[in-house]
C-alpha cells in the first residue's frame, strides 16, 4: 500500500514538475506574442525524439539530451516566430488567423514527428512508437535520477530567469513588452528582439521537458497533441497572465490528473467495465471549465484582487 | 476493369465532397456570416455519428430481439452477428427501415444543436484565444468519452450501423449517392436562402461590429447562439450519415485533424463568407487528397516512412502559406448589392465596402 503510494506520488510530482517547463514557455509567448501557441505540445514530443535519438541510436547517457533539445527546440521556437508569427503579423493577418495558424503548425510538427519516428523504425531499427525509456535512467543518492534531475533544473532556471527579468535591462525590455507592446517600442525596445528571445525561451523549456519526458512516461509522436490540454489547464489556473503561477497551476493540474486518476483507479479498479486512467484527460478538460467560470483570470486573478481590496480599506482611511 | 476502379474513385469523391460540403457549410455559417471561430467543429460531427452508432441498431435489435438465432447476444460484443441478420430482417421492411433513418437524422440534428448549445456559453463570453482553447477541449472531452465508453458507439473499435436503404434495392453505391449527396444539397439551398434573406445580412452585421448590430436593436448574444446550435445541427447530419455511408461508426476517427482542421482548411483555400469559395475550397482540397491516395504507392517505395504524414505536412504547410499570401481565398466574398440602396446613382457617391 504504502509503496503504491509513494509510485503514485513520484509519478504525479515528475509529471507536474515536466508541464510546469511546459506551461511556463506557454505563458512566456503568451505574454509577449498574445497568442496561445497550439503547437507548444508539439515542441516538446521533438524533445522526446531527441532523446530517443541520443540513447538508442548514439547509445549515449539520455541526460546528454537536455542540453541539445534545449538549442534545437530553442532553433525550433524562432523558426516558428519568425516563419508563422511574424510573417502573419506582418502581412496583417487577423488574430483568428494567427490562432489557427498555430494550429497548422502543430500539424506540421505532429505529422515531422511521425515521419522521424518511421524513419527511425525504419533505418535505425529502434522501436519509436509507444515507448518507454525507465530502464536508461540513472540513479541519484537511491533515487531515480530525474526525481532530482527535473525539479533542480526548474529551480535553477526559475532563479536565473527571475534574475534577468527583474535585474537586467533586457528583463526590463521584456515587462515592458508585456505591459505594452506599443509603448514599449515607442521608448526604443526592439520588441521584435524580445518575442525572438522569448520564443527561444520557450521553446528550450520545452525541450527539456519533452526530453525527460520519456524517462518515465509513454511516449508517442502524437505524445504533443494531449500534453497541450494540459498545459492550457495549468495555464488557465494559474492564471494566463503570470509567469510564476504556471508552475503552481502546472503542480495542481500534475497531482490532480496522474496522482487523482491513479489513486481512484487503486482504489476502485473499474467503473463500468473500463479503467478510469482512460478518462484521465478529462480532469483538465474538467478543471480547465470550472476554471474558466468561476475565476476566469485564474488564481493568480484571485491574488491580484485579494491584494487589491486589501490595499482599498486604507486609501478611504487616508 | 480499370473503368469500375475510375468510377469507383468517382463516386467516393462525389461522396466525400458532399460530406465536407455540409461540414464547410456549418463552418461557414458560424465562421465565415458570423465570425464565431468554431474551433470544436469535430464535437458536433462526433455527436451525430455516435448517434447513428447508437440509436438505430440498437432499436432494430430491440425489435427484432425475438427473431435473432440466440437472444443473449450483447449489442456491443455480439455486433457483428446480430447485424447478419437484422439487415436481413431490415431489407424486407421498408416502413421501419426508412422511420429509423429519418429518426437517426432527426436525433443526430437534435444531439448537435445540444452541444453547440452548451458550446454557446463559452461561445459569447470569451475571447477568441480562449475561446479556441476552451472548444477544442470540447471537442476532445467528446471524443474521449466516444472512445472509452462503450455502450455509446463500441469504444475504439467502432460499432456497426444497419443497412437502412437496402430494400430500395439499389446498388450501396446507389444509395449511399441519394442520401449523401441529397443531404449536401438541401443544405447548400437551405444556406442560400438562408444567406440571401434579412437574417443572413444580421449575421453579417454582427460579425462586422457587434456595437453597431446592437445599436440597432439585434441581440447579439441571441443571434450567435442561433447560429451555434443552427451549424452545429448541420455539421451532426455530416456525422451521422458519414456512420451511414461506412456502416461503422468508429469513435477515434473523429479527430481534430479531420474534422476540424480539414474544414478549416478548405473554407480558408476557398475563401471565408462566400459561398462559391467554400464549394471551390472543399472541391479542391478533396479533389487532391483523392489524387494523393491513388499515386502516393508510387512515392511509397522511394522513401522510408508512411506518405501519409508527408501529406498532412504538406497540407499544414499549404494552409500557412494561404494565409500568408492569399488571406482572402480562392474566391474571395463579395460586397453585398441590395435593391434601392445599391442602385448606379447611389453607389457612385456612398461606397459601401465589404471587407
Amino acid at each position: 500500500m504504502a509503496i503504491a503510494l509513494m509510485i503514485i506520488f513520484t509519478q504525479a510530482f515528475i509529471f507536474a514538475t515536466l508541464l510546469a517547463f511546459l506551461t511556463l514557455g506557454f505563458n512566456l509567448t503568451y505574454l509577449t506574442a498574445r497568442i496561445p501557441n497550439w503547437a507548444h505540445g508539439s515542441f516538446a514530443a521533438l524533445g522526446v525524439y531527441i532523446t530517443l535519438t541520443v540513447t538508442r541510436v548514439w547509445n549515449m547517457n539520455p541526460y546528454y539530451s537536455i542540453p541539445i533539445s534545449f538549442f534545437v527546440v530553442g532553433l525550433l521556437g524562432i523558426t516558428v516566430y519568425l516563419g508563422v508569427v511574424y510573417t502573419l503579423k506582418r502581412a496583417g493577418a487577423p488574430e483568428i488567423i494567427l490562432l489557427i495558424s498555430t494550429l497548422a503548425v502543430d500539424i506540421v510538427m505532429t505529422s515531422s514527428l511521425n515521419i522521424i519516428a518511421d524513419y527511425l523504425m525504419y533505418v535505425h531499427k529502434v522501436s519509436s512508437r509507444i515507448f518507454i525509456l525507465r530502464d536508461l535512467d540513472i540513479e541519484v543518492f537511491g533515487l531515480p535520477g530525474i526525481l532530482v534531475v527535473a525539479p533542480t533544473l526548474l529551480v535553477i532556471f526559475t532563479v536565473i530567469f527571475s534574475y534577468m527579468l527583474y535585474k537586467t535591462k533586457f528583463g526590463m525590455a521584456m515587462r515592458g513588452t508585456v505591459e505594452s507592446p506599443e509603448l514599449a517600442s515607442i521608448l526604443g525596445i526592439n520588441t521584435d528582439m524580445v518575442n525572438l528571445v522569448s520564443w527561444f525561451i520557450t521553446g528550450g523549456l520545452a525541450g527539456i521537458s519533452g526530453a525527460l519526458l520519456p524517462l518515465w512516461f509513454l511516449s508517442d509522436p502524437g505524445i504533443g497533441t494531449m500534453l497541450i490540454i494540459d498545459v492550457f489547464a495549468a495555464s488557465i489556473l494559474g492564471g494566463i497572465r503570470s509567469i510564476y503561477a504556471a508552475i503552481i497551476g502546472s503542480y495542481i493540474i500534475g497531482f490532480a490528473e496522474v496522482g487523482g486518476t491513479s489513486l481512484l483507479s487503486f482504489i476502485v479498479p473499474e467503473i463500468g467495465g473500463v479503467s478510469i486512467s482512460s478518462y484521465r484527460l478529462l480532469v483538465p478538460l474538467t478543471v480547465l471549465v470550472i476554471t474558466l467560470m468561476i475565476l476566469p483570470r485564474g488564481l493568480y486573478g484571485f491574488y491580484e484582487e485579494y491584494k487589491e481590496r486589501k490595499i482599498k480599506p486604507k486609501e478611504v482611511e487616508a | 476493369m480499370i473503368e469500375q476502379t475510375f468510377i469507383q474513385a468517382l463516386i467516393d469523391v462525389v461522396l466525400f465532397l458532399s460530406l465536407y460540403t455540409i461540414v464547410t457549410t456549418a463552418l461557414n455559417y458560424q465562421y465565415g456570416y458570423t465570425g464565431i471561430p468554431n474551433f470544436g467543429l469535430a464535437f458536433a460531427v462526433a455527436g451525430g455519428a455516435y448517434i447513428t452508432g447508437f440509436l438505430p441498431g440498437r432499436i432494430a435489435y430491440l425489435i427484432y430481439k425475438s427473431q435473432l438465432p440466440d437472444p443473449n447476444w450483447d449489442y456491443v460484443k455480439d455486433n457483428a452477428m446480430i447485424f447478419m441478420k437484422v439487415n436481413q430482417l431490415l431489407a424486407k421492411d421498408p416502413a421501419l427501415s426508412l422511420t429509423l433513418l429519418i429518426l437517426t437524422l432527426v436525433v443526430a440534428m437534435g444531439v448537435g444543436a445540444l452541444l453547440g448549445f452548451v458550446a454557446t456559453f463559452p461561445a459569447v463570453r470569451l475571447r477568441a484565444d480562449f475561446l479556441m482553447i476552451v472548444l477544442i477541449a470540447f471537442a476532445e472531452a467528446v471524443r474521449i468519452i466516444g472512445m472509452n465508453y462503450e455502450p455509446l458507439a463500441g469504444g475504439t473499435l467502432g460499432i456497426g450501423v444497419p443497412k437502412l436503404l437496402k430494400w430500395t434495392g439499389l446498388s450501396k453505391n446507389v444509395q449511399d449517392l441519394i442520401l449523401v449527396a441529397g443531404l449536401a444539397i438541401v443544405v447548400v439551398v437551405f444556406n442560400w436562402f438562408m444567406l440571401h434573406s434579412p437574417y443572413g445580412r444580421l449575421l453579417r452585421a454582427v460579425r462586422e461590429s457587434e456595437y453597431a448590430a446592437t445599436a440597432v436593436g439585434k441581440d447579439v448574444n441571441r443571434v450567435k447562439m442561433e447560429v451555434m446550435v443552427v451549424g452545429s445541427a448541420i455539421a451532426a447530419i455530416a456525422g451521422a450519415i458519414h456512420g451511414f455511408y461506412l456502416l461503422r461508426v468508429i469513435p477515434p476517427a473523429y479527430t481534430r485533424y479531420d474534422w476540424t482542421f480539414w474544414p478549416w482548411l478548405m473554407l480558408m483555400l476557398g475563401g471565408r463568407g462566400s459561398e462559391l469559395g467554400a464549394l471551390a475550397g472543399t472541391s479542391s482540397i478533396i479533389i487532391i487528397r483523392r489524387l494523393v491516395s491513388i499515386y502516393k504507392h508510387a512515392i511509397q517505395a522511394f522513401i522510408p516512412f508512411d506518405v501519409v504524414w508527408l501529406e498532412r505536412m504538406a497540407m499544414g504547410i499549404a494552409f500557412l502559406v494561404i494565409m500568408i499570401f492569399k488571406p482572402d481565398g480562392l474566391i474571395p466574398e463579395k460586397p453585398f448589392k441590395i435593391k434601392g440602396l445599391h442602385d448606379k446613382e447611389l453607389s457612385e457617391d456612398v461606397e459601401v465596402t465589404d471587407t
